[in-house]
């Protein structure tokens, strides 16, 4: 049988409804949010995070400058280049005859100016050999699979190395931008709560070393690296606005509003908003925030010298959020490279940087897809006179007896 | 007819993409370099050539479920939007399809379908003036033209006509020649016959 979709239609209204309560009072607390983004004080603000940074149970941005700024974007280079990759993955199936995944790498390169180009292509790779589909810990005898989760943050790791290969192989005399899908800060591994040598193998060893290699080779090219965000879902300048102005105080910011205990929302409460609300109220099209420090401890731990920076740029017809590493912020040119060229980006679009939308065209693996990986797998092991184990649940829902 | 030493890149238009006895499409190396409809072209290699006529021109997104959209509200001109969107000229597609006329093999040239069609990937190219010339001394394809199963098939046959007509060396006793075979294939529609031969004077 399908969805019941009548009844699921009358629980979808009912948490419309739940929704619209809990919102009634969004306006004020917007209100309140840029009223405390207007008189934020850098200085307070950043000993007392210092002072409670151990304590502090939500997340809050490193702000690093006045964060009610706004710039608009410099001019663009006649000539310049975008490369981006995205990146899909074909999960280990327990149910298929063979165990393996698969990573399709989608790389672009676009070229504009004088000599405009584009390169569009797609990189499949099978991972089937033993150390291949465990992460092994050899010092304490541990491994963990690679599935799931950690075969998303593979994914990651991948991404970045293509786009690291991918730049490589670029003239260096032309103005880059280096682009990936999603966050820089969080590749879904969580250093404290991921085993350590996981964390260690695709976070250390795999994505931040991918970082500096990309950091390496914008040594001898103007080169930026960045990593957008689409209707980001982030409060960590909301964070600091909380921190920095609960009614509650420090201590008390944590629980303000908190059902569980029963306490009403303070005069001057933020809470339930999102980073790209604020910036909504904030920022003209075109322009972008200013950069603040990401609050994550994995960050903190385990990038060294590519810290992560980020910050929101109405791209026309939405906030995004852009993260960059530390050394692309912390350059007054490369920082306006990011910002001009990915504005550009989602005006050609238009709405979304169209590099992006093509490296994920190219990356993309469909449904149908997934059957005939699932079905060339089986036929090469039959080829090859192997036993074809499928599970009887997989063979159920492939035949489906009436 | 001598093909060898045509088969050189200039010539080639694209690769056959699918195939039928009667009919092929050509995927074009470049995107809009088709030949123009009407085109004698041939695909295969010595000794197992197809030849067919262009009937239909097609450019479109490579990928049927992406449709292009418009991106020039802010250009000045048409090329602008393809230096300001790079990609495009990766992601669209110049194909045509052809009808086929003849055939060459060991035992010469052909005017009717061959017996087998031409393979998936065989390089298209443009006949040259000679084999164009060549292959239409006889104008039997004209019958295989008005049999063909392709829409705008006047328009065709029109285009085919006035395209040999130049390989000729008079290319109006040509198309003299061609209006004669025409009305005897199209006895009894003499509409049709003369939208055709309006067509081949102009």
């Amino acid at each position: 049988m399908a969805l019941d979709l009548a009844r699921t239609a009358l629980q979808i209204d009912d948490m419309a409804l739940a929704i619209r309560e809990r919102d009634t009072g969004r306006r004020q607390r917007l209100h309140n949010a840029v009223t405390a983004i207007g008189a934020f004080d850098v200085e307070r603000y950043e000993a007392l995070r210092a002072q409670n940074e151990a304590s502090i149970r939500y997340p809050a941005a490193v702000v690093l400058e006045p964060p009610g700024a706004a710039y608009d974007a410099p001019a663009l280079p006649d000539d310049f280049c975008v490369a981006a990759v995205d990146g899909s993955y074909i999960d280990v199936d327990r149910h298929m005859a063979a165990q393996c995944y698969l990573i399709n790498i989608g790389t672009v390169t676009l070229t504009y100016g004088t000599h405009p180009d584009a390169r569009l292509e797609s990189h499949p790779r099978l991972y089937a050999q033993d150390d291949e589909l465990v992460v092994y810990d050899e010092a304490n005898g541990q491994s963990q699979s690679v599935e799931g989760s950690v075969l998303s943050a593979k994914r990651t790791v991948e991404e970045t190395a293509a786009l690291a290969a991918l730049v490589r192989d670029l003239p260096s005399g032309t103005p880059t931008l280096a682009l990936t899908d999603g966050s820089l800060a969080y590749i879904g591994l969580t250093a404290g709560k991921d085993p350590p040598f996981v964390v260690r193998e695709l976070l250390e060893d795999g994505f931040v070393a991918a970082l500096q290699e990309l950091h390496h080779l914008a040594r001898s090219r103007r080169l930026a690296v960045a990593g957008y965000i689409s209707l980001p879902g982030a409060d960590e300048v909301v964070g600091a606005l909380r921190l920095a102005g609960c009614g509650y105080g420090v201590e008390g910011s944590r629980r303000c509003g908190a059902p569980s205990v029963g306490r009403a929302p303070c005069d001057v409460c933020v809470g339930g908003l999102r980073d790209r609300d604020v910036f909504a109220a904030l920022l003209q099209p075109g322009q972008r925030s200013p950069v603040f420090g990401s609050s994550s401890g994995t960050v903190a731990q385990c990038y060294g010298d590519q810290a992560v920076r980020f910050f929101y740029l109405n791209a026309g017809t939405e906030i995004a959020r852009v993260d960059l590493p530390a050394w692309v912020a912390d350059d007054a040119d490369l920082l306006g490279l990011t910002h001009g060229l990915i504005l550009d980006q989602c005006r050609r679009g238009p709405g979304y940087p169209i590099a992006l939308m093509e490296a994920h065209e190219q990356a993309v693996v469909s449904g149908g897809d997934r059957q005939r990986f699932a079905e060339l797998v089986e036929q090469a092991l039959q080829n090859n006179r192997l036993p074809v184990n499928t599970s009887e649940k997989s063979r159920s829902k492939r035949l489906r007896w009436l | 007819m001598a093909v060898k030493g045509k088969t050189a890149k200039a010539h080639r238009v694209g690769e056959v993409v699918s195939a039928s006895t009667a009919a092929f499409q050509v995927h074009c190396h470049k995107l809009y370099e088709a030949p123009p409809l009407g085109s004698l072209i041939r695909c295969g290699t010595d000794g197992s050539l197809v030849y067919g006529v262009v009937a239909n021109i097609l450019t479109e997104s490579l990928d049927p479920s992406r449709k292009p959209i418009a991106r020039g509200a802010d250009e000045d001109s048409e090329e602008a939007v393809y230096r300001s969107n790079p990609q495009l000229t990766r992601l669209l597609a110049t194909r045509f399809d052809a009808v086929a006329v003849g055939f060459q093999d060991s035992g010469g040239l052909h005017r009717y379908l061959a017996p087998l069609p031409p393979r998936v990937h065989s390089f298209a190219y443009r006949c040259d003036e000679g084999e164009a010339r060549e292959f239409t001394e006889s104008l039997e394809p004209i019958a295989v033209l008005l049999g063909a199963p392709i829409a705008s098939q006047d328009e065709v046959v029109a285009a085919f006509l006035r395209l040999a007509s130049r390989a000729h060396p008079d290319p109006q006793a040509f198309l003299v020649r061609a209006g004669k075979e025409l009305a005897v294939q199209l006895i009894g529609q003499s509409q049709r016959l003369n939208a055709i031969l309006r067509r081949l004077s102009r």
